[in-house]
């Protein structure tokens, strides 16, 4: 592969041309080489035009050269792994790189979307908050195309396939930055043995010594990088992060960076993330952050073509790529007069320097006219003109008024430097306020240094390298305690600065201060002629710094013209707050390994691989993945449910009841301790009996229910509710810890330890007498409530009689790791009885026909008389929620009551949350007399049954009333009756 | 005597696995039909118990909070200032039953509840801080440190038992999901099954 000459491409660069790289803009292959940034090899082909503007889809061109670049936003690969609004300033190049400009149609030189511009005097700050409201209720029709319109790049819907992850660190100093400030306080403290993580947003450590020739001492500054950076490669402390951006600096010195790992790979290597999100936990940090060069204001300010000087400064220094063969220079900075001078002898055509300064250095004055450079002390330019390339600029004196006259010169660029503006996001971002210093015109971090960090180099004020250098190391001293006097930021003499803004006269054409989303000077002013007065408010009302380069570029601009509309004195104006991330993220990088299946973590049951063998389907109940139903030839839920419900009331069936909590209760005060949390009493439960019991919150609602062995004197075994085991894990030991603290109580949560089956059914006795031979299972040996523990052929095995389903009942539990075992012998003792397996779904049905409560009765609202459990509180006791069990409210005769709900026409299904309202036939308002809670269809009872709270329920079993659904649009007649639907005396379960 | 099956033995396949060229940064070895007991104290009961554990595992110090002591064939673990924990081979369990009165503390087995997995290589704590945001550095978690931590919102215990060798103990529950993280992340690393 033989590159074709490029036009813009100098000699020189820290690019390698060897290495030629082959990628596509908008269809087109280009090359660029190993090194550039996708900017840099488009600047290189001559694609100056990159994009369109958000709003009035103007012609737009590189203006940065890194991380503040507003324009040249890409979208970024094919299909599924395209990533929209991809600066192209900070995006390495590599070989097969696709990138595609964004907001236009059908293409980037004729975007139809221009003609927007036309309409530009209607589309000015605060234009949809007026037009659209009216006619009321118009905007849904209005929303569906304005939000077509919106945006600037589009993602896709498709799964991501990439994958991210999350990385904690800790170390004594972390780095932000690797310019002369940042190598500085890395070597210092590495020196001092200091662990030390240097994280850097480039692909390249050195920040601005790579971008422009400077001189640290008396030696260059590419050599004293050199020598810098052999230096760090000794040190084993030392972690360097490359292509690592610094985005949020939080509480504890906690510090958000997230790595684009693979982002430069033309084949990413698949078992590697994509990008990585750092936790970075220090110490101590040292904000190395730089400064971002401020732009001038003027009409047309958006044409490609314009940019910074320090941007066209490191195209030509790092890439070799010059940005134009004409260039004016707009600046009142002395060191871009370096940059002109670099150009004009290297033989680029220099139009022109113009300068809003009239004293200017007397050295620069003398060789800009040496080398023939047209220099315009105390002018400004006022506007720009061009057709998707600046052409000519229109000059102006100073002190000229807005209608003054001017020249115009011809150019092809106009490279423009109004100061610097220190990158105080991440200090800012921590609470503290930045400060506008008048000799800088812009704003210092708020504190130079405080006891956990400090600001470095430019970021500080420092300008000189030899400066910066120096105070880096005082910086970082201190704060490894090396030094005890804390470097304070740097404040420059104060002069008389023109201002940035040359006019904003409509004459001069659209003067853009936040170029991303298309604010205007004219804008900002708008906002404060209609009361916007606060800088947050006119942000708010502008859109201005809301765009996804948060106002790199535009902020201070936006805060001088303020100042000068408002006539305050900016440093008393304030500033919008900043906040993470300082550069967009991915949400892939935020969500790292937590998607998919690996949302959140799911529990298994020691017994999923024989579900999964026996062809369960499965569903998740809070953590846990449960068997949901064992289809048979092709049978969906219901069918299948009303099989296995049908099977156990008729024979026997096998639920897994694993994920139940379990909580093992050991300790002279178990018993006591159990009395005061249960409503019911525990210190008479003989050993080797069940019991069940209710526990109430504080506030006298129900929390949570379950049955508790008494395995020793002092020692329980106790059950409760899968999803409510660890809050009353948790309500337990708080009890113990706070309020109990003299009990002598250990409770240990051994869920994981206990894997657990049911066996329901008239033939569930002899399943057990089958599978454990030997074993008495008679009523007298194992009465309702009584339980066993024995070893059968070394498999240690628990048994409780009780019963959920209403029916002859055992629950059955082995050590997990013998969970299998287990199985295999209930299958094989079942098997002379037609044991079939039923899931979650026929265990809520036979629940609900047999009136038992479950989570969708424990809702935290429901008190045990309710629930129709009144009668177990006991009355010689104190336990939890005793005293505000008897609030007027909780024992109001109006309460909720649990009920059983049976539709008039018992083929009708209700649905749970449907509204009970009186079935006298008035129309149903308001919230009802209560809600459906639980429903199925009953396969004894051969029609559909309902459980639901019902104010004054119990004194209307018998009456009609209303089930209605307003989403559904369904009424319902149902009777009220018993919650207990089937084998109310409990005949079955104590068989 | 019966076979405790392990919740990983469906997934956990032996092999090299992931990107590697020739060193592969982590080994993972799981640790089977071990013993696991968690044991808490009453305050006044820790004085009496001390000297009985000195005794009983022929120690010289009793661990400090946060530290874990190697004895034969398994380890002690000071979880908190009442609170212990025995994990290694089988054998203290009745003993230490029999040796904690009712009125001193109690004693739970949670073998079965556990699994525990030996990690080594020497991108083991590379590993390990993609998932634990507890400080891994070599003067913060020295040999012999434990943590009872997280991963991921799932609960572990992390003993470090050499200069680039952990245990990882974790709720049998849980397993198939510290699995597919541990994998999932090693994979950069290159790592074996053993």
């Amino acid at each position: 592969m033989s590159p074709k000459p490029q036009k813009f491409r100098t000699g020189g660069g820290r690019i390698d041309r060897l290495k030629p790289l082959r990628f596509k803009f908008d269809g087109h292959e280009l090359y660029g080489y190993e090194g550039d940034t996708l900017a840099s090899a488009l600047l290189a082909n001559g694609q100056h035009l990159v994009g369109r503007s958000f709003k009035y889809h103007r012609p737009r061109g590189i203006y940065t050269a890194g991380v503040d670049e507003p324009n040249a936003l890409v979208g970024l690969g094919t299909k599924d792994q395209v990533t929209p609004n991809v600066q192209a300033t900070s995006q390495e190049l590599y070989t097969g790189l696709t990138a595609v400009s964004q907001n236009r149609w059908p293409s980037l030189k004729l975007d139809a979307l221009s003609v927007n511009s036309l309409f530009s005097r209607f589309l000015s700050a605060g234009f949809y908050y007026k037009t659209f409201m009216w006619p009321a209720g118009a905007w849904e029709f209005y929303e569906k195309f304005i939000r077509r319109a919106a945006g600037i790049g589009k993602g896709t819907h498709l799964p991501d396939p990439d994958s991210y992850e999350h990385v904690h660190k800790h170390t004594d100093l972390l780095v932000i930055g690797s310019g002369p400030a940042g190598l500085t306080a890395a070597l210092t403290a590495a020196e001092a043995g200091k662990q030390v993580i240097l994280v850097e947003q480039d692909f390249e450590l050195g920040g601005s010594l790579l971008n422009r020739p400077l001189t640290v001492g008396n030696i260059s500054g590419e050599d004293w990088l050199k020598r810098r950076l052999s230096e760090l490669e000794v040190f084993k402390n030392v972690t360097v992060l490359t292509r690592t951006t610094a985005f949020g600096f939080y509480e504890q010195n906690l510090v958000g960076c997230v790595e684009k790992v693979q982002d430069h790979l033309s084949i990413p290597n698949l078992h590697v993330p994509r990008q990585r999100l750092y936790h970075i936990r220090a110490q101590k940090v040292v904000l190395a952050t730089g400064a971002l060069e401020r732009p001038f204001l003027f009409g047309n300010n958006d044409l490609p073509g314009i940019m910074l000087s320090s941007a066209a400064e490191t195209y030509l220094h790092r890439f070799g790529v010059l940005t134009g063969h004409r260039p004016i220079f707009y600046t009142n900075q002395d060191a871009a007069y370096d940059f002109a001078f670099a150009l004009k002898t290297g033989g680029t055509e220099v139009a022109a320097i113009v300068d809003p300064r009239r004293d200017i250095p007397s050295a620069l004055f003398q060789k800009t006219r040496a080398l023939g450079i047209p220099l315009y002390p105390g002018s400004r330019i006022v506007r720009a003109e061009g057709y998707q390339r600046v052409r000519k600029v229109l000059l102006q004196p100073v002190k000229s008024g807005r209608d003054g006259k001017g020249i115009w010169r011809d150019c092809d660029s106009v490279l423009h430097s109004a100061g610097w503006n220190p990158v105080v996001h991440l200090q800012s971002q921590r609470g503290i306020k930045p400060v506008f210093d008048p000799g800088l015109n812009s704003y210092l971090p708020g504190a130079g240094i405080t006891a956990d960090h400090g600001c470095a180099g430019s970021l500080a004020g420092y300008e000189e390298t030899d400066a910066v250098v120096s105070q880096a190391r005082k910086v970082a001293k201190y704060l490894i305690g090396q030094i005890k006097t804390a470097p304070r930021n740097y404040k420059k003499p104060v002069h008389d600065t023109p201002p940035v803004v040359s006019d904003n006269s409509p004459k001069s054409g659209k003067t853009f201060v936040d170029l991303q989303h298309d604010v205007t000077t004219a804008d900002i002013a708008q906002a404060q002629l209609e009361g916007f007065k606060s800088v947050e408010h006119v942000k708010r009302y502008t859109t201005q710094g809301m765009a996804s380069d948060q106002g790199k570029l535009g902020n201070v601009n936006t805060l001088e013209l303020l100042a000068n509309l408002k006539g305050e004195d900016q440093a008393l104006l304030g500033t919008t707050t900043f906040r993470p991330p300082f550069t967009p993220l991915t949400i892939g990088a935020i969500a790292g390994r937590s998607v998919g299946a690996e949302l959140s973590p799911t529990r298994l049951s020691p017994f999923h691989e024989c579900h999964r063998r026996a062809g369960a389907e499965f569903i998740t109940a809070g953590d846990w993945i449960r068997s949901w139903y064992y289809p048979k030839g092709g049978e969906d839920v219901i069918a299948a449910y009303i099989r296995e419900t049908g099977a156990v009331r008729k024979s026997v069936g096998m639920v897994d009841v694993s994920s139940l909590g379990k909580i093992d209760i050991q300790g002279p005060d178990a018993a006591e301790f159990l009395n005061r949390v249960y409503i019911n009493g525990w210190k008479a439960l003989p050993i080797g009996k069940a019991r069940y019991g209710l526990m109430l919150r504080d506030d006298g609602m129900v929390m949570d229910d379950g049955t508790t062995w008494r395995l020793g004197e002092n020692h329980f075994f106790m059950t409760t509710t899968t999803t409510g085991a660890a809050a009353v894990m948790r309500h337990m030991e708080y009890l113990l810890q706070v309020d109990w603290p003299e009990l002598k109580v250990n409770l240990t949560s051994v869920t994981d330890e206990w894997g657990g089956m049911a066996i329901a059914g008239p033939s569930s006795r002899k399943v057990l007498e089958s599978s454990f031979q030997g074993i008495d299972f008679s009523t007298e040996a194992v009465p309702h409530m009584g339980f066993l523990e024995f070893e059968s052929d070394g498999l240690p095995v628990r048994i409780c009689r009780l019963s959920f389903s209403g029916e002859l009942a055992y629950e059955v539990y082995t050590r997990a790791g013998y969970a299998e075992l287990l199985w295999d012998q209930l299958m094989e003792g079942g098997k002379p009885h037609d044991m079939i397996l039923y899931g979650s779904e026929a265990l809520g049905a036979l629940r609900i026909e047999k009136g038992h409560v479950a989570g969708p009765e424990l809702d935290g609202r429901t008190t045990a008389d309710d629930l129709g459990l009144g009668r177990m509180q006991s009355s010689k006791k104190a336990y939890v929620g005793n005293i505000l069990k008897e609030r007027e409210g909780l024992i109001a005769e109006t309460r909720e009551q649990l009920v059983g709900l049976m539709p008039v026409e018992g083929a009708v299904a209700l649905k749970a949350g449907f509204i009970l309202f009186e079935g006298d036939g008035s129309e149903p308002k308001g919230h009802g007399l209560g809600h459906v809670t639980s429903v199925t269809f009953s396969p004894a009872l051969g029609r559909h049954i309902a459980l639901g709270l019902l104010s004054e329920g119990r004194a209307r079993e018998g009456t009609l009333i209303r089930a209605v659904s307003p989403v559904d649009d369904m009424s319902v007649d149902v009777k009220v009756c018993s919650p207990h639907f089937y084998d109310p005396e409990g005949e079955r379960m104590h068989a | 005597m019966l076979e405790r099956k392990s919740p990983l033995s469906q997934i956990r396949i032996m092999g090299k696995f992931g990107h590697f060229s020739e060193e592969i940064g982590l080994t993972i070895r799981e640790s089977k039909d071990f013993t696991y007991l968690e044991m808490s104290f009453w305050d006044q009961a820790m004085p009496s118990l001390r000297s009985k554990f000195l005794e009983l595992f022929a120690l010289k110090d009793f661990p400090e909070s946060g530290l874990t002591i190697t004895l034969k064939g398994g380890r002690l673990i000071r979880s908190g200032p009442a609170r212990l924990a025995y994990y290694g081979e089988p054998g203290p369990e009745d003993v230490l039953l029999a040796m904690v009165g009712g009125d001193e503390g109690s004693v739970v087995s949670l073998s079965h509840s556990r699994c525990a997995l030996h990690l080594s290589g020497s991108k083991v704590k590379d590993v390990l801080e993609r998932g634990i945001r507890v400080n891994l550095g070599e003067s913060a978690f020295p040999v012999g440190a434990n943590a009872f931590t997280e991963i991921h919102g799932m609960s572990v215990l992390l003993i470090r038992t050499g200069a680039s060798d952990y245990e990882l103990i974790f709720m049998r529950t849980t397993a198939r999901n510290i699995w597919t993280w541990l994998t999932e992340t090693a994979a950069q690393f290159g790592y074996e099954v053993l």
